[in-house]
Order: C-alpha cells, then sequence, then structure tokens
C-alpha cells in the first residue's frame, strides 16, 4: 500500500508542477473576472524560444515595437465567447482576431468584450517598449563575449534577444535582420529576419557580426584561425 | 343663473384638481447619480459627472447609479459625443460600463437616468 501511496503523491505533485508551468504565461485581468493568455506567434519571439506551444514562460513585462503575439480571455465563470480589443490602435493593431502588432512605445489596455452582445468583462494593460539593445546568445542562453574566436570550418548558432531599457527581455515575434562585414570570412546560414542564426567561419581573418531590429543594432567582432 | 355659477365652481373644482393630479401625482423625478468603483489600472483615470479625463489607450470601468427622489434606482446610459475618441461600452455587471480613450482630444459625454440627460460631462483624452 505505501508504494502505492508514494507514487500516487508524486503523481500528483509532478502533475500540479505542470499545471503550474502551464499556467506561467497567463495573468488575471484587471477586474478579476478572467485570466488572459499570452502566446508567441512564431520562435522569433524572445520569451517563448519553442514557439507557439511554449506555455513555461512568464507573462511578458513588456512588448517590443513591432512585436507580433497571440492574446486570449477565457473568462472565470466560463460564459461566452470574447474578442480582444486594444483601447487605442494607436499602440496595438488588431489586424485580425487575438493577433496582436505592437506599433508605439506606451501603455495600452486591451478590453474583453462579448461577441455576443459587446458587453466588456474585463481588461489588462500591455506597455510597448523600444528594444534599447540586443543581447546576443550563444548554447545554453549564455551571452556571447564581445569576441568570438572559431576555426576555419566551425559554425556557430547565435540567437538575438530584444531587450527594453530595464534589461527585460521584451516579448514579440520581430524581425532581427543579420550582417556581417566580411562576408568571404564568415557567412551567414540563414536568410534574415530569422532570430536565430548560423554562422560559419570560411576564411581566416577579422569579421564582425552584426544584427539589428529597427535601428536598434548590436554587434560581436568574430575571428577566424586557420 | 344658478346654473351657469355651479357649472363655473364645477369647473374651477376640476381645474383645481388636475393641477394637484399633475403636480403630486407625476411620479418620482431625478434626484442624483452615483459613480462608484471607478477602477485604476496602468494609466490614471477620472470619471465624474462634470468632467472625463483619461490618457489615451487607457481603458477604465465605473458604476453609475441614477437615483430619483424616492431613492429608487432610475435606467442608466452614458453616450459619448464622439466615440471615435471616448468609446463607451456596457459592462457585463450591472449599471457598469467601460470607458476607453481612443485618440487625443476633446468632447463630451451625456449621462442619463430613464432616457433623460441628467449631466453632460466634459471628456479630456490626452497623451502619454
Amino acid at each position: 500500500m505505501e508504494p502505492f501511496r508514494t507514487l500516487l503523491c508524486t503523481s500528483l505533485a509532478l502533475a500540479l508542477a505542470g499545471c503550474a508551468a502551464s499556467d506561467s504565461a497567463s495573468r488575471a485581468g484587471d477586474l478579476g473576472r478572467g485570466t488572459f493568455r499570452y502566446a508567441c506567434t512564431s520562435t522569433d519571439d524572445a520569451v517563448c524560444p519553442s514557439g507557439t506551444t511554449d506555455r513555461n514562460f512568464d507573462f511578458p513585462t513588456a512588448i517590443s515595437v513591432g512585436g507580433r503575439f497571440t492574446l486570449t480571455f477565457t473568462p472565470t465563470d466560463g460564459s461566452g465567447n470574447y474578442a480582444l480589443k486594444p483601447a487605442s490602435t494607436e499602440f496595438l493593431s488588431d489586424d485580425s482576431v487575438a493577433l496582436f502588432r505592437a506599433k508605439k512605445a506606451g501603455r495600452v489596455a486591451v478590453v474583453a468584450r462579448s461577441t455576443a452582445n459587446g458587453k466588456a468583462a474585463d481588461l489588462t494593460y500591455v506597455r510597448i517598449a523600444q528594444p534599447a539593445k540586443i543581447r546576443i546568445l550563444g548554447d545554453k542562453d549564455v551571452a556571447v563575449l564581445p569576441k568570438v574566436t572559431l576555426k576555419v570550418g566551425e559554425e556557430l548558432t547565435l540567437r538575438g534577444e530584444a531587450r527594453g531599457s530595464l534589461d527585460e527581455t521584451l516579448g514579440g515575434s520581430v524581425d532581427y535582420d543579420w550582417a556581417v562585414s566580411d562576408a568571404s570570412v564568415l557567412e551567414l546560414r540563414a536568410a534574415s529576419p530569422v532570430r536565430r542564426m548560423t554562422i560559419r567561419a570560411a576564411k581566416a581573418g577579422p569579421s564582425k557580426l552584426e544584427v539589428k531590429i529597427g535601428e536598434t543594432a548590436s554587434s560581436v567582432d568574430v575571428e577566424v584561425t586557420p | 343663473m344658478m346654473t351657469t355659477t355651479g357649472t363655473t365652481r364645477w369647473k374651477r373644482l376640476l381645474g383645481a384638481a388636475c393641477v394637484t393630479f399633475a403636480v403630486g401625482c407625476a411620479g418620482p423625478s431625478y434626484d442624483r447619480t452615483e459613480i462608484l468603483d471607478v477602477s485604476q489600472g496602468d494609466l490614471p483615470a477620472t470619471v465624474s459627472l462634470s468632467l472625463i479625463s483619461l490618457s489615451v489607450g487607457a481603458a477604465t470601468r465605473a458604476v453609475i447609479k441614477p437615483w430619483n427622489d424616492d431613492n429608487k434606482l432610475m435606467g442608466v446610459g452614458v453616450q459619448s459625443d464622439n466615440p471615435e475618441l471616448l468609446d463607451i461600452a456596457p459592462g457585463v455587471g450591472d449599471h457598469e460600463f467601460m470607458f476607453i480613450a481612443r485618440k487625443v482630444g476633446t468632447t463630451s459625454a451625456r449621462f442619463l437616468a430613464d432616457g433623460d440627460v441628467v449631466a453632460i460631462a466634459r471628456v479630456e483624452i490626452r497623451a502619454q
């Protein structure tokens, strides 16, 4: 009996832990009538690197200008369907159902309104920020040093991460554009815009790798050795 | 002669009764409007009978209750004179409304009790 109890308790604990993780991308509405859930539209969103099915992340504290994301609302009482609308389309566009694009830095309320009668049930605020910098990450989410050394023929996969002025990771799928100063030394193995980029050392010499989101840029010096 | 005088008296009595009926039997009239539970989110918001002030992009919930002089709730309505600047949506709760600041500018909003305008507020939507 005792082993069975232990197994049951362990299963319950694991189930609860799993549930907690799956809810981490949600937060309660300001009026307490339901839950707003954030989801990524692609792997180009820095808050959920595993893509659209990723739930193991916190509701982002801010969204990057230009960032695309999905937001849905689930009422606490389980009644009806709700459409989400930004208070002002100056800040957030709602081109299609539940899919939003951040347009301008600031704060904007997103209101959940019944699709049946238009009544407003709840709201949440979204903060939108201009990317202040882009962190370039290597394996295991470690930020790469200002200078990277590769041997000819070696490949390295890097990821960009949009960050705000408070050094927070910015949510939203954004366009990361990569470039190298000397393409004969360093080759880009994928076409921009893409958040994850593999570079290949083609020839000995110095080169610089740059990634940009709009006007915000970050770079790393790469030295290729024979 | 008697008949004429009697008719006149009767008419006066009827007239007085009509006036009394009109004044006394018209039913309760509007007394006041309460504005309660104005939600405060990330952006400041003011909702009163004289002023509605919000930052563009803000949304705030308010419960609005008009009362008559018998202390009974009246039917409520709130209308924006320019919904492109300030959208006012009914809420899911009783007497609840959501004020949604769409664009910067000024306009006005009307508070209604049983369909009659009882107050007109100045609306100011400010830049963030």
